[in-house]
């Protein structure tokens, strides 16, 4: 791990390298006073042995309760938020957190019961754990249908996210400074605003079961982003906004924002807005185009019509998740429906956000489709619900029947959005697979003959099924011969998409050079809570896409 | 609005209540905690606490089992310090440990980790002498007296729902149908505290039952729910008996053409309408026509407001009332739309009148911008009661009067396209169905709608009574300008609590509704 004098004497280069080579349009008053680390504000005050002797604590009182099974997660969590568009003597707005919690959930013959709270003491875990299996066995006498539970190897371990620096050691300051340096270089040139967030999450997750699993993690994750905005006059009401790529999502420590190569993105991310903003303004015909999407639409459009279908309580008919247009499974898994191309990953693994090497049912985590070349493999599930995985492969027969072993592990797809929430079958990160013969992005563009470009697809409205919606880019640009030829402007066209037709009219996906991404956020969790998922996907190109005018009907 | 004399400082609950009885914090248990905090940081300037309990008890039903229950509390305490020269230094902080040493340690090191920079005088806007006016809100302060705290509610919470389930779990097996039944019960408590005096306390229940039942090829669907403070006068099981009802009637679904029908909103549908239609009555303008909304008032002379003048049917009256029999809520202002108003969470709050008798009546203000034109303050009305100011009409009344149109039970996925105009789009759900010549013909294939709301409510061909319609765990939609990213919203915050805020609502039958497209969602 990088030390912060370390960090900060490349850091501070960085600062002043900016200072020195580029001529500011405004001095910016960086308020921030504090140069202790932020952990000086938020200190890591419990310690994992202290979340451990509570878990174990937790599942003695439960097994003693008469619980058929039973398992806990136990968390302490940091979080700091940083972020803004700093102008004047505005000062950069900062949020700190800690948090602690716990989730235990028991079994007693058919009937399931899970007790929450924030309060981390021996007596409300273990008042907890009684609590929920009285629950538990007063629900078993009024159902009887038995739940499946699917094995999973007992395991015992720790494991930490690879980080260099940890944000935790760095100051406010000096986390102003470098958010002010890549700020400053998309506003070296005119008329260019940008907005800089950082948001680091630091965790000790316990994870116990009376099966004798006994995990602790320590999590970091990370959620930076930098936008840049071009805004003179003859953009102010139609704006070209885009996101600098390589600042994403990520499982990581300070160094996924530092480095000089970030401003060299944040540049060039300005470049390419006002190469998109020279073109001229249109007007945008309503109808059925040919079209080519950047990274972040296709990431959004397989966030929103894939990802939720995907999770299998929404499927099967689960629960309050909402629904699935991949349901019946029966008539999904194993059916070739799309492009050989399209692939899509839920993978947990390092780098990507969320990352970690258990689940919070205590299932390894790895990398594993859910479409593969076109097809539905797999769902998102919990050791409650895999079983109806299993039954219909057995049911099935023949040479798949339980030959591929898809589905005698939920490969960590149980998630638990916050320490005080009930696992569900999910995923924090899925990956769209680019193409080894993809096409960059402007390579797509010159093969189109008359359609369109997306830039940028972040607003979305979908529906109950993720079966489909409209969708707001924040660019939309004609191509003629391959050719960009004009912009669109702001409103004037939304994509209309059935989820089902959408993805049946991909025509190719790009390489791994248009791989950008898009953070999804569902918010369904009672108690609040939100499911952040993070999606990347290369770019795209589609035979046909519905745009729309709202206005028009 | 109501004058100071009409109202009175009073106790929301009984002081001597004992602690055992409540699942959250009583009134003596949170000042005890805030004044702990407060004192903590006191040689720092502590100037206010923001404390939230909240309990919730939530059941998932689904095919003849019980899939879980649920049960837990959440707390959540926040504080912000102030300044040596008066003003608040905006570091906030959250946490849900109630941890001596961790709060003093973190009150003592939180002004060390972030300062302000204070604006120069020369530099202050105008509006930011208004500042000191509003320090006297902080003082002490009168409230409405509200009853949201039911007993029985609680003594459900505590003796387990399973005595009062087994028929709805017998019902959820029945008749071919794969149904989902959620129930849950809440608890809250909620403490502002400021030094110069300022203190509001409130403490609430409510619950919620809803169903949707499903056809074996999922395509067909029924929805039903009730919402109420008090969980005696809600009946589970007739929930299920009507979910299941237009399930049944929802098999061999059709396609019909989109386009500009008739419309019979149930209740179900015209709530989502009613909370997406909260943003609508913001007056903020900014240099951005695109983000002004349809009511935005100019900042100097120009667009005029349109307060005083007719917007919608002359039959509808919409208004927020912290006492209003039928939901109510907490009578003052809650953390989560403070950051835009220079606002005080714990101020008061009153009745608003948002619309009467069509004409517009108040707009969501900053307290800034209220005081500067001395007219009330109002907050988002997250809470809602829509009433017919004339004859009311009932569903099947309403149905009969149709030669042609469309049923829909219920609406989902209710958002704002387009800020500047307050366009919505949504979807139907669970129940849509065609009508012909005063009868429900057949079920018909889902639509989305594409609507701009205030000319919708223009076109109200009749209204029915209202009744407080639940939302089920539905995808909370934040306005893009309260910033998710910057501070999480609270677990029972204004628009993320659940159940959600009471919104009381009536039947609606509106010609030329836009449905605009067919969707294959089920």
């Amino acid at each position: 791990m990088t030390t912060r004098r370390a960090f900060l004497a490349k850091a501070s280069l960085s600062v002043v390298g900016v200072g020195l080579a580029a001529i500011p349009r405004r001095t910016y008053a960086i308020p921030m006073t504090a140069r202790q680390p932020v952990n000086r504000l938020i200190p890591d005050t419990v310690d994992p042995e202290t979340l451990r002797r509570l878990a174990r604590q937790a599942i003695e009182a439960a097994v003693a309760a008469g619980a058929t099974y039973a398992d806990i997660r136990v968390s302490a969590q940091r979080v700091f938020k940083f972020g803004g568009a700093p102008q004047g003597y505005d000062p950069w707005e900062g949020y700190a957190e800690f948090t602690g919690g716990f989730n235990c959930r028991v079994r007693v013959g058919a009937g399931w019961a899970t007790v929450y709270s924030g309060d981390l003491t021996a007596t409300t875990v273990v008042q907890a754990a009684q609590r929920a299996v009285a629950t538990a066995r007063a629900m078993s006498a009024v159902t009887t249908t038995p739940v499946s539970w699917a094995p999973a190897p007992v395991v015992t371990g720790e494991w930490a996210t690879p980080i260099q620096i940890d944000p935790f050691t760095v100051s406010p300051t000096d986390q102003a400074w470098l958010a002010t340096a890549l700020l400053e270089a998309a506003r070296r040139r005119h008329d260019v605003d940008s907005t800089a967030i950082f948001d680091w999450t630091s965790e000790t997750r316990v994870f116990a079961s009376s099966e004798g699993s006994f995990l602790t993690q320590r999590l970091h994750h990370a959620r930076p982003s930098v936008s840049v905005e071009i805004i003179s006059p003859l953009f102010q009401l139609h704006p070209i906004k885009l996101n600098v790529p390589s600042i994403a999502p990520c499982s990581a420590g300070f160094e996924c924002v530092t480095g000089p190569d970030r401003q060299d993105a944040v540049c060039q991310t300005v470049d390419d807005g006002l190469h998109l903003g020279s073109l001229s303004l249109g007007e945008l015909d309503v109808g059925r185009y040919e079209v080519v999407v950047d990274g972040t639409s296709m990431a959004t459009l397989a966030g929103e019509t894939l990802l939720p279908a995907l999770e299998l309580a929404r499927a099967i008919g689960d629960g309050d998740r909402g629904r699935s247009w991949f349901g019946p499974i029966e008539s999904v898994l194993d059916q070739p429906r799309w492009n050989d191309q399209l692939t899509i990953v839920s993978d947990r693994t390092v780098p990507q956000y969320g990352a970690a090497k258990w689940d919070d049912e205590g299932v390894a985590i790895d990398a594993f489709p859910l479409i593969d070349r076109g097809v539905v493999v797999n769902y998102l599930s919990t050791r409650a619900n895999l079983g109806v995985l299993h039954d219909w492969q057995t049911k099935r027969g023949g040479e798949r029947s339980g030959a591929d072993g898809r589905f005698t592990s939920t490969h960590g797809a149980a998630v638990s959005w916050s320490p005080t929430h009930a696992p569900m079958g999910s995923t924090t990160a899925v990956t769209m697979v680019p193409s080894p013969t993809g096409l960059s992005l402007e390579a797509m563009v010159k093969q189109v003959q008359n359609g369109l470009v997306m830039r940028t697809l972040e607003a979305t409205w979908g529906d109950q099924g993720s079966a489909g919606g409209l969708g707001k880019p924040l660019a939309l640009f004609i191509v003629k011969k391959g050719q960009l030829t004009r912009r669109f402007p702001h409103d004037s066209g939304f994509v209309q998409f059935g989820a089902a037709r959408l993805w049946s009219k991909l025509a190719q996906i790009g390489n791994a050079s248009t791989m950008e991404g898009h953070l999804c956020k569902v918010l369904k969790l009672e108690p609040f809570a939100a499911q952040v998922q993070a999606v990347s996907a290369p770019a795209g190109h589609f035979h046909e896409i519905d745009i729309y005018d709202p206005r028009k009907s | 609005m109501r004058t100071r004399a009409e109202t009175a400082l009073v106790e929301t609950i009984a002081e001597t209540s004992p602690d055992s009885v409540y699942p959250v914090l009583s009134r003596a248990a949170a000042e005890t905690l805030a004044k702990k905090v407060m004192m903590l940081g006191e040689d720092r300037g502590a100037t206010e606490v923001h404390i939230e309990h909240s309990r919730l008890t939530v059941t998932r039903i689904a095919n003849g089992r019980i899939l879980t229950m649920d049960d837990g509390d959440t707390l959540t305490i926040r504080f912000d310090l102030g300044s040596g020269d008066g003003f608040g230094v905006p570091i906030t902080l959250g946490t849900n440990q109630v941890n001596d040493a961790l709060l003093e340690h973190v009150v003592n090191n939180a002004q060390a980790t972030y300062g302000h920079k204070p604006i120069r005088p020369e530099d202050r806007e105008p509006e930011e002498d208004l500042q000191d006016p509003l320090r006297t809100r902080y003082g002490p302060r009168t409230f409405l007296p509200v009853s949201l705290w039911h007993d029985t509610t609680v003594e459900a919470m505590r003796a387990g729902q399973a005595a009062l389930l087994p028929e709805v779990v017998r019902q959820t097996s029945a008749e071919n149908l794969q149904c989902v039944a959620t129930v849950g019960l809440a608890a809250r408590s909620t403490l502002y505290m400021y030094k110069p005096g300022l203190t509001a306390y409130g403490r609430e229940t409510d619950c919620e039952v809803t169903m949707t039942a499903r056809t074996p090829d999922y395509r067909g669907s029924g929805w039903n729910g009730v919402a109420h403070r008090d969980w005696s006068a809600i009946q589970p099981a007739t929930v299920a008996r009507h979910a299941i009802d237009i399930a049944n009637r929802s098999r061999n679904i059709q396609a019909v053409e989109p386009g500009r029908r008739t419309a019979i909103l149930g209740p179900g549908a015209v709530a989502q309408l009613v909370r997406a239609m909260a943003p609508l009555f913001w007056s903020y303008t900014s240099e951005n026509p695109q983000r002004d909304g349809p009511f935005s008032e100019p900042l100097e002379s120009g667009r005029s407001s349109k307060i005083g003048k007719q917007v919608v049917d002359p039959r509808i009256t919409m208004f927020s009332d912290p006492q209003d029999p039928d939901g109510g809520y907490l009578p003052f202002l809650e953390m989560g739309n403070d950051l835009f108003f220079n606002a005080t969470p714990g101020a008061p709050v009153a009745k608003v009148d948002w619309i009467r008798d069509g004409v517009l009546m108040n707009l969501v203000r900053d307290l800034v911008d209220a005081e500067r034109r001395k007219v009330p303050f109002a907050d988002f009305p997250w809470s809602m009661h829509v009433r017919s100011s004339g004859v009311t009409t009932t569903i099947d009344e309403m149905i009969a009067n149709c030669k042609d149109g469309v049923y829909v039970n219920r609406f989902s996925d209710v958002d704002v396209l387009a800020q500047s105009s307050h366009r919505l789009t949504g979807v139907t759900r669970d129940g849509c169905f065609l009508i012909r010549n005063g009868k429900i013909d057949r079920a018909i294939k889902n639509f989305r709608f594409v609507e701009l709301p205030l000319a919708a409510f223009n076109r109200v061909e009749a209204i029915g009574t209202p009744v407080r319609v639940p939302f089920g765990t539905q995808n909370v939609k934040v306005p893009p300008s309260l910033g998710l990213w910057k501070f999480p919203q609270l677990p029972m915050g204004q628009q993320t609590r659940w159940p959600r805020l009471p919104v009381i609502v009536p039947p609606m039958m509106i010609r030329d509704f836009n449905f605009s497209a067919l969707i294959d969602a089920a």
